[in-house]
């Protein structure tokens, strides 16, 4: 019954200055089924960024198709592709990237603004996410009141609240101290047992493991994929 | 999962569908279950439409003023709204026929040489 | 709001009916209840995605979004105070300039007369192109009045400065005298009295303000006997507040034509005014209105018609110097102050534009820090369109603020100028911030936050998301394009700049010239004002002599004075000289009349060239000539000896005696003119004078003694425009000094606002290349060296911006020809002054961040990044 949430076929990313080609990533295959938990790891330099950023429709790749929840995304336009990351993908970053001058309540409104979501929708839609995250009690905060993992968690909580198809988390805990990046990693898993789908990046081994399935990256190509068992 | 069985659904080309509701309220004013009901039969249940994305369809066109709605009692007696085309709204029906059948034919003039032998 | 809910209430169980419909139909194919209701749902899809997308079709959501776009953009306003406030000030400040010059533009150009019909009152006169003087002789006014066919009414109308006796007071004030015509054209309706019926003209009507200051608002008055220049005439009526005199003012040579209007009285026909005469014509003024759908082109064919035939009956009444003119008044109305006008406005647009760009410059400064809520912004799937949208909402709540700010400010400045110089331009006092003032200054807001708007959100428009995202708590440097941007920017604002500041050095320039005057010359130390004989007795010219002869022995023995003298109002006449003028031709010049006395050269410092000049007491006519009247009319002959005739009957002979060097003491900005000097005693006639007394110190302070002395010999002869002759010079200039004072304000501001953005891309550029700086200075870099390097970015950006402004300048300069005065529209001085005076102030201002870097710490900055 599981159904692909990706798609890449055959995915390269060429960067071409100054007549130097430069391949990010070459030939890539992955597939990223509906309620999976899927780390993405290897040394800096092998091309995770580049990945998550076609992933996150960010960036296009220079060939092959990348099929996301039954469209195929690799051609569209810019703005398309901005309605289509807001509708489909959750990003948590590693540095957080939350809006300083935005209180908790509207950094995780945000997308949903963008999405053009009514004001009551967009209400109920929040405190749910915010729930999830246990971060109501700091609605009216601003980012710099917070901790890193506190902030982590409401960024958690923005890219819960659009209902994505997949959440892309790209370091997430590389900010924060280990005691804190425990806790948003279990946050992540606690997700995932309630059927989001993830893909993480990380360099970190301890929390690969977190993930279904481990995909290894090396020089811009996929080495190995390492199955934890627990799909 | 009818609406999502892969490969016997055809997707519907964007506008398609306001076509089809334009058509389908040629006959007289209907309400919304039976639009989607009378194009899943019409079309031999090629065509699936996910019934939810007719009501975003019949609000656009009552918008553009091609369709109004009223009140009225449906076969089981209850009270439903019913769609109706508007005198603009025929006039557009027609215009759109007319654009889909050049479309049709375009697109078949295209695709014929593939197709000598009859199915691909 | 509850129509609203009724809608989705609506949807809500239209949407529950279908699913509840879907679920029998399947029951009925046979299926279980729970599988029929899961098989409907799932047909149905997602319910909420649903009826948010008809949502969206119902309200467009982009005004709540804008609605969130604006409560952000409150926000970034008032967490960045400093910054909100420098914006909004500099923004107040061009718009305020703007809308203030606007309201000005509006009053004089283009808001329409308040007569009815303003569209077909024409102004018809006949212009004498020697004398410089236009009028039109009241016999011509009565023929064109019974014969034209064009026009629906005809006024007449003529200006005087009479001695009103107002019971408690002997004041002197601006008559107009107005033909019955007037009160249909104007429609003038008095709030107190009535109009003069037609044969009723001893009455007079007051202006409002001359009725509040003459009369103390006393109703009254109406009825009441007073007396003008010796004759007994009856108030009628009051006009309201709001009126005003509005047909064109005359041009005579020697009036102030811009004097409110106190008293209206009505004309009175004479059957003698219609005989035509070469010794005095009653003349005066004239304003028409055209018959509805007649054209002004007909008008005018129709009125040369009637000169022609009128020529034909009176073949020496014409000369060709004498030429009709018929203008829309309100063209006539504005006159010169149209190219000043336009001057100004084009000018601070331009302050405007630096503005603006100064503020973009600012906003690309600051967008460095908001790169990373960009780049998040659009990893929530923002669009280009989104963000770009919302910098314009943010921008045009700036624009808003500093708009309103703004308005404030015109109304500070306008005031201001109203009070330096009112008389700049007729109908200037007029200018409020109104309706279209406060429209212009609403679209110039618009137009300014789309302007400076945008160019932040191009500089970010190709931000590198990922880039910017991935990392850690780094700070992410401009994009080179933004600092780019920032450059070209400064270039744009110094190159106007240049534009503004030539155009006020020009004007500068034009005033130094002006004001240029022999050393003996000192117009601070002189005291001026009028006299006009009045009164029955005053008629005999034995009279007026024998008061000036008085006044002229009394002045000179009060204690502070040096010396007085008297001159006519400087009337023009051709000099016939004998034996070289033609007779029964004219000269190729005519010369100013001046009668005065001995004492003229002591007073205003006059330079005796060739001969002598008179004595008080000569015992037979002499005249005294200038330089600029020597060289045309004596056809190279040294006129010293030679006879020239005087005005009079019959004229008399007068043997020149001297020449003086020109002197250019009334009209600062006209040419020096030819003149003549006579004896007051061997004039006809003197009416009216001018007292002129040198003092030795300020000649206000002796003001009081003198006018006392003056009142002495005659109470009932009033003196009137008492002043230094500074301030009547700066009187006679004042449409200039009006051009100078604002061109000069913007051009100062422009420069302020250009050196403030060399200063600020030079610091930025600083600030951004501290590392390397650090780099340099580690490898050995010796500080002069890093100085120079950071400077001459500066002085690129400097050349390059006064390189275009001079283009530029030198192509727009001659646009501003009729401000300027001796001094040529493409002045390779004034170009050249403000050129290097921009260079040295530009380089000071990017000197300053430049030594900044020299103090950067060379381990403090490898360390920051």
């Amino acid at each position: 019954m599981t159904e692909s949430v990706i798609q890449l076929q055959s995915v390269s990313k060429i960067f071409v200055t100054d007549e130097v080609e430069t391949h990010a990533l070459s030939n890539i295959h992955l597939d990223i089924r509906k309620g999976e938990y899927v780390s993405i790891s290897g040394p800096s330099g092998c091309g995770k960024s580049t990945l998550l950023a076609i992933l996150g429709l960010l960036d296009s790749p220079s060939e092959g198709t990348y099929v996301l929840n039954g469209h195929a995304v690799h051609g569209l336009k810019t703005g398309e592709r901005a309605r289509i990351r807001n509708r489909e993908i959750g990003f948590i970053f590693q540095a957080f990237n939350l809006i300083g001058d935005l209180t908790v309540y509207e950094n995780v409104e945000l997308p949903l603004t963008y999405r053009g979501m009514p004001r009551d929708e967009r209400k109920r839609r929040v405190n749910e996410a915010l729930e999830r995250v246990d971060m109501v009690h700091r609605i009216k905060h601003f980012p710099a009141q917070l901790s890193g993992g506190q902030q982590q968690r409401v960024a958690v909580a923005r890219a819960l609240a659009g209902n994505p198809a997949i959440m892309l988390a790209d370091e997430p805990t590389g900010n924060l101290d280990s005691a804190n990046g425990e806790q948003v990693m279990d946050l992540l898993k606690e997700l995932h047992k309630a059927g989001a789908t993830i893909c993480m990046v990380t360099h970190d081994p301890r929390y690969a493991g977190f993930a279904d399935r481990t995909v290894h990256l090396f020089d811009g190509k996929l080495v190995a994929e390492g199955n934890h068992g627990n799909a | 999962m009818s609406t999502k069985d892969g490969n016997n659904r055809i997707e519907l080309l964007q506008g398609t569908l306001d076509l089809l509701i334009l058509r389908t309220l040629q006959r007289g004013p209907v309400h919304g279950h039976a639009i989607a009901k009378a194009i899943e039969r019409n079309s031999e249940d090629v065509l699936q439409v996910e019934q939810g994305s007719l009501y975003p369809a019949l609000h656009r066109l009552i918008k553009r003023r091609w369709i109004s709605v009223e009140e009225g009692v449906s076969e089981n007696n209850r009270r439903a709204k019913y769609y109706s085309l508007t005198a603009k709204g025929r006039k557009q029906l027609d215009v759109e026929t007319t654009k889909w059948d050049k479309l049709a034919q375009a697109i078949a003039r295209i695709l014929r040489p593939a197709e000598q032998d009859g199915k691909p | 709001m509850t129509r609203r809910q009724k809608a989705l209430e609506n949807l809500n169980r239209e949407i529950n009916d279908h699913i509840e419909q879907d679920t029998q139909d399947h029951i009925a194919r046979g299926m279980t209840p729970e599988e029929a209701r899961r098989a409907a749902l799932s047909a149905f899809g997602n319910v909420g995605l649903v009826k948010e997308e008809i949502r969206a079709v119902w309200i467009p959501i982009w005004i709540d979004q804008i609605f969130q776009d604006a409560r952000y953009g409150v926000r970034m306003i008032r967490q960045n105070p400093g910054f909100s406030v420098i914006v909004i000030l500099t923004l107040a400040l061009g718009i305020g300039m703007n809308t203030a010059v606007f309201s000005v533009f509006n009053a004089v150009l283009l808001r329409p007369i308040q007569y009815p019909n303003p569209e077909r009152l024409v102004s018809l006169s006949t212009q004498d192109i020697v004398f410089n003087s236009e009028a039109v002789a009241k016999a011509d006014w009565m023929d064109w009045k019974d014969q034209a066919s064009s026009f629906e009414r005809m006024v007449g109308y003529g200006p005087s400065d009479q001695t009103i006796a107002t019971g408690d007071d002997v004041t002197r004030a601006r008559v107009m005298v107005v033909s019955e015509d007037f009160w249909e054209v104007s429609g003038a309706r008095p709030v107190l009295g009535r109009l003069p019926q037609i044969d009723e003209t001893n009455t007079l009507l007051l202006s409002h303000k001359f009725f509040e200051q003459q009369f103390h608002s006393d109703p009254n008055v109406i009825g009441r006997t007073i007396d003008i220049d010796g004759q007994q005439v009856v108030i009628s009526g009051v006009l309201p507040e709001q009126f005003r005199f509005q047909l064109s003012p005359p041009v005579f040579p020697g009036f102030d034509s811009v004097s409110d209007v106190a008293a209206y009285r009505p004309m009175l026909h004479l059957p003698e005014q219609r005989v035509r005469s070469q010794n005095g014509v009653a003349i005066n003024l004239v304003v028409a209105k055209l018959k509805p759908g007649v054209s002004i082109d007909r008008a005018r064919t129709e009125l040369k018609a009637i000169r022609t035939r009128i020529a034909e009956a009176n073949p020496k009444w014409f000369t060709n110097q004498k030429q009709l003119s018929v203008l829309p008044l309100r063209e006539k109305l504005v006159g010169d102050a149209r190219q000043a006008l336009w001057v100004l406005m084009g000018a601070v647009a331009f302050v405007l534009l630096i503005a603006c760009a100064t503020i973009a410059n600012l906003l690309l400064a600051r967008s460095s820090t908001r790169q990373r809520e960009i780049a998040i912004r659009i990893s929530l799937g923002a669009g280009r369109f989104r963000v770009l949208r919302q910098f314009l909402v943010e921008s045009t709540l700036l624009a808003l603020l500093g708009g309103a700010a703004g308005v404030l400010f015109a109304r500070w400045g306008l005031a201001i100028v109203l009070h330096l110089i009112p008389q700049a331009i007729p109908r200037l006092t007029e200018a409020t911030i109104d309706g279209r003032a406060l429209t212009f200054a609403l679209s110039t807001s618009l137009f300014t936050a789309f302007f400076f708007g945008l160019s932040p959100a191009i500089a970010l428009w190709n931000v590198n998301v990922h880039n910017l995202l991935k990392d850690g708590a780094r700070t992410f440097s401009a994009t080179s394009g933004s600092l780019q941007v920032r450059r070209l920017l400064v270039v744009v604002e110094l190159a106007l700049a240049v534009i503004l500041l030539s155009g006020a050095g020009l004007m500068v320039k034009s005033f130094w010239r002006m004001n240029a005057h022999g050393p003996a010359f000192d117009p601070e130390h002189i005291l001026v004002m009028k006299l006009q004989f009045s009164g029955l007795q005053y008629r005999e010219m034995a009279r007026q002599r024998a008061y000036v002869d008085e006044l002229l022995r009394k002045i000179p023995s009060i204690p502070g004075v040096q010396a007085a003298t008297v001159t006519s109002p400087g009337a023009r006449i051709f000099l016939f000289v004998e034996g070289v003028s033609v007779p029964g031709a004219a000269p190729p010049q005519a010369a100013v009349f001046n009668a005065t006395s001995a004492a003229l050269t002591r007073v205003m410092g006059l330079r005796l060239v060739e001969g002598r000049w008179m004595t008080d007491g000569e015992p037979a006519p002499v005249a005294i000539i200038n330089e600029s009247i020597a060289r045309t009319v004596f056809d190279g002959r040294n006129p010293i000896g030679m006879r020239v005739r005087l005005p009079g009957r019959p004229p008399s002979m007068a043997t020149v005696v001297g020449v003086v060097a020109d002197l250019k003491y009334s009209k600062l900005d006209a040419k020096p003119e030819p003149e003549v000097y006579v004896p007051y005693a061997h004039t006809p006639a003197l009416g009216r004078l001018t007292v002129a007394v040198r003092t030795v110190g300020d000649p206000l302070a002796s003001a009081p003694s003198i006018l006392k002395t003056i009142s002495s010999i005659d109470k009932t002869q009033a003196v009137f425009d008492v002043q230094t002759m500074a301030e009547a010079q700066a009187d006679s200039i004042a449409p200039r000094r009006f051009s100078l004072f604002l061109l000069g304000i913007f051009a100062f501001t422009a420069l302020l606002l250009a050196l403030i953005g060399i200063y600020g891309v030079i610091a930025y550029s600083v600030r951004q290349r501290t590392h390397e700086i650090g780099i340099r200075m580690a490898l050995g870099a010796k500080s002069g060296e890093v100085v120079r390097m950071m400077v001459r970015q500066g002085i690129g950006i400097a050349l390059a911006g006064i390189i275009i402004g001079l283009a530029a300048a030198f192509a727009m300069t001659r646009f501003m020809g009729s401000l300027l005065y001796d001094v040529e529209p493409t002045d390779i001085e004034t170009f050249a002054a403000v050129a290097i005076g921009l260079g040295i102030t530009a380089l000071i201002a990017a000197l300053v961040p430049a030594f900044k870097a020299v103090r950067i710490d060379p381990i403090n900055a490898l360390r920051y990044e």
